[in-house]
């Protein structure tokens, strides 16, 4: 690319706003994608549950293999695995909960109940993070955006503004950076002392700069008619059609449907003292669903280019 | 009609001495005028006054009218669109993340509807060829592109009267050409007035109707003809230095140098051969990205090449001058800023002061580093980097954005720093100052060097690098022509 100002640190940093990875999502309004991603991540936390937890990461992790590839996949999980057999073994250190005993150290039990229960808080806590990382790679910040701009214009216009400096921010980081690495006889003669006390300093020049720039930056806002005491209106990029409010409307009623299911499976199951025997019940086939739901859309976006 | 109307203006900035007075001026609807006047004469604050929204605090007198209306100066003014005002900086004046949402910025304020916003959106973004990245991040586009951006984003609040402060200052010569052309067919075209503030004429002068020059004696109708490319450019026009000896020695050399930022990224350099004798002073030329600045944070060891070899033996004695010098800035007054590194480099308070009295900061050493022009920001960078007595001195861009005069200063001082034995390596647009001052030019392009050549064998070989015959230039002939007397 070119350009003046960003040519001295190359790529740049952030590709804030460019279109996500190909998903069926793009094909509908972004408040679908906000509402799945916020109901999967609330199920996710709220239900511990070793069939649901189970479906939920597995759904998680099909999506993240979706959209990154197998490879990224796989050297997430090469961290997330290990984390999770961390969390089962930590987890009766801290609770001697449980009826069947497997070891004794001295006076600490280890029982298989509370293991089993380290196992699902490390699994609910990794497809948790799955989901945030899908989601992050299906709504970019242009898409949470234009959901919050209906609802909350200042807001919006805030995070807008926001996400513009960061990447300057980092950009102008590097530059003073660069600048004073370059001067090797002013490098040479530093200690390690000063050059710490540097690193503070650089910060001070990055703050004053960015202050400078913002006066500018002020300037420019009211010149293009910006004035707090008025109410603003919102660019809106997208619309929501037909096939918006069906889509939504499906998920409604599986997310409904789900809240009865998690209601029930939590009711009826226990890990303490002893865990209650798990049996197949139709209610799993719906949370799977919902779990499985962006592969819904995509199945049905395949369908159409295949006709 | 007409578009601007001063009358007696008038302005004073809060306890100090008025800046003009007394301005007399009339503009018609539909012109295009450019504004030229010394840097510091207060042509920016001119310009601001036209806007209420913007203007400085201080005493105004006279009247200002735009299309017949007189402007009311007060706080909270409302916001008027039919005055669009499009800044310097093209970094700065961005407010969103995103390029379609800056477009749209100004029509949210007003307050508009959706539909109606769509439209003009849809509009301006076609006028200026910017639908192809409509929904890019402002900060991945160009300088030139950020600035296009800028203008397309005023245009969309339907001004009659734009102004422009040095628009272009900040761009290399492709991109300026490009803006000035947007500009050049928005008045011929859309019939929109233009006033446009710039300290190189030169080029745009060909698009212009008229030209107003501010001094102290006030406002008044330039001649612009003295603007006008006549002729064959002087490809003679450069300052003498010692001529180098045939057994001068390499500092930095570069054989068949790799670099790319990351694995999967296109490389920035591909096979770069490059030698710099000691004394010299070698300028590389070369169209924005082509690695100019790359190539200079290799020399300096910022970056390491993945293939070939990189020499650089005076290593431990370089000095590089970013394109923006407030990244070396990190004190409260010029004084402090030059003594900076005074323990650390070895050089006295005596010293200090000499560089102080040389490059005449004597009147300013209690300011802000921030709160001096440009030129002198640019010249306080220059000084705080050779108290470090560096053997070797790498600029990016040194020219930038600075009037005839500061670039004239910052040639001088470059050309005795060489004479002195020192060696630099200048990556710069700047034609008519590499010409002037140069030994030898290199091109980059395309990840290579596609030439090295003596300087004087450059400008007359190629067609298409003719220097700008611009204030610069002028400036250099009159010196000259004193020096010959």
């Amino acid at each position: 690319m070119v350009s003046t100002s960003n040519e001295n640190t190359g790529p740049t940093p952030l590709g804030i706003g460019l279109p996500s990875s190909t998903s069926a999502f793009n094909a509908f309004h972004p408040a679908l994608a906000v509402a799945y991603f916020a109901i999967v991540l609330i199920f996710c936390m709220a239900v511990l549950h070793p069939v649901l937890t189970g479906l939920s990461f597995a759904g998680a992790l099909a999506y993240h293999v979706f959209l990154v590839g197998w490879r990224r996949t796989l050297r997430t999980l090469a961290w997330q695995l290990p984390l999770v057999a961390l969390i089962a073994i930590l987890n009766p250190i801290f609770s001697a909960a449980g009826a069947t005993e497997i070891a004794r150290f001295g006076v600490m039990r280890i029982y298989l109940e509370s293991i089993c229960y380290g196992a699902c808080m490390g699994f609910m806590f990794v497809s948790v993070m799955l989901w945030f990382s899908n989601a992050s790679s299906v709504l970019t910040a242009d898409k949470v955006m234009s959901v919050m701009g209906n609802t909350l214009p200042t807001i919006s216009l805030m995070v807008s503004m926001t996400m513009r400096l960061v990447p300057k921010f980092v950009l102008r980081g590097n530059q003073v950076n660069v600048a004073q690495e370059c001067c090797a006889p002013a490098q040479e003669g530093a200690t390690r002392r000063q050059r710490l006390a540097e690193r503070a300093r650089q910060i001070t020049v990055l703050m004053s700069w960015s202050m400078e720039d913002s006066l500018e930056t002020a300037d420019a806002m009211r010149a293009r008619g910006w004035n707090p005491k008025t109410k603003r209106s919102t660019y809106l990029t997208h619309r929501m059609h037909r096939r918006d409010w069906v889509a939504s409307i499906v998920l409604a009623l599986l997310v409904a449907s789900c809240i009865l299911v998690a209601w029930h499976a939590r009711s009826t199951f226990w890990f303490y003292p002893t865990m209650n025997p798990i049996t197949p019940e139709p209610g799993y086939l719906l949370f799977a669903l919902l779990m499985a739901f962006p592969f819904l859309l995509e199945g049905e976006e395949w369908a159409r280019w295949r006709r | 009609m007409e578009a601007l109307k001063l009358s007696n203006f008038g302005f004073a900035y809060t306890n100090a001495d008025p800046t003009f007075s007394n301005l007399n001026l009339s503009i018609e609807a539909g012109e295009l005028v450019i504004l030229v006047g010394a840097t510091g004469i207060g042509k920016t604050t001119l310009m601001r006054n036209l806007k209420p929204e913007i203007a400085p605090v201080g005493t105004r007198h006279g009247r200002v009218e735009v299309f017949g209306k007189e402007l009311a100066f007060m706080q909270d003014v409302e916001p008027d669109p039919q005055v669009g005002y499009v800044f310097q900086d093209p970094d700065n004046q961005i407010v969103c993340d995103t390029v379609w949402h800056e477009l749209a910025f100004g029509l949210e304020n007003l307050g508009l509807d959706s539909s109606t916003m769509h439209v003009r959106v849809a509009e301006v973004a076609h006028f200026f060829g910017i639908e192809p990245w409509m929904h890019r991040a402002c900060a991945e586009l160009s300088g030139g592109q950020k600035q296009m951006l800028n203008l397309a984003a005023v245009l969309a609040m339907q001004p009659r009267l734009l102004l422009l402060d040095e628009p272009t200052a900040q761009l290399d010569p492709v991109a300026e050409k490009n803006f000035l052309h947007a500009l050049f067919r928005i008045n011929r075209e859309l019939g929109i007035t233009v006033i446009v503030s710039t300290h190189t004429p030169e080029a745009i002068v060909d698009y212009a109707t008229s030209c107003i020059r501010l001094s102290s004696d006030g406002l008044e109708f330039a001649d612009m003809s003295v603007f006008k490319q006549q002729g064959d450019p002087d490809r003679q026009l450069r300052l003498a230095g010692t001529v180098l000896g045939a057994d001068a020695k390499d500092v930095v050399t570069l054989d068949e140098v790799f670099f790319a930022y990351s694995r999967d990224a296109r490389p920035v350099l591909r096979d770069a051969n490059l030698r710099v004798k000691q004394g010299s002073m070698h300028a590389v030329l070369g169209g924005n990205g082509s690695g100019k600045s790359t190539m200079l944070q290799l020399i300096a060891n910022v970056h390491r090449p993945q293939h070939g070899k990189l020499r650089n033996t005076l290593l431990n004695s370089q000095a590089l001058l970013p394109q923006n010098p407030k990244t070396l800035f990190v004190c409260d007054t010029v004084a402090e800023e030059l003594a900076e590194w005074e323990q650390r480099c070895g050089y006295t308070p005596a010293e200090t002061a000499e560089m102080i009295e040389k490059y005449g900061f004597s009147a300013q050493i209690n300011q802000h580093p921030y709160d001096l022009s440009g030129g002198q920001q640019q010249k306080l960078a220059f000084a705080k980097l050779m108290l470090t007595k560096p053997q070797l001195l790498m600029l990016d861009e040194p020219t930038k954005g600075l009037d005839g005069a500061a670039r004239l200063d910052i040639a001088y001082t470059l050309r005795r720093y060489c004479d002195d034995g020192g060696s630099v390596i200048l990556s710069t647009h700047d034609l008519a100052f590499v010409q002037a001052v140069a030994d030898t030019v290199s091109l980059v392009f395309d990840g290579e060097i596609a030439c090295t050549v003596p300087c004087a064998d450059f400008f007359g070989e190629n067609l298409f690098y003719v220097p700008l015959h611009d204030e610069f230039s002028r400036l250099m002939q009159a010196e000259l022509a004193k020096d010959k007397e």
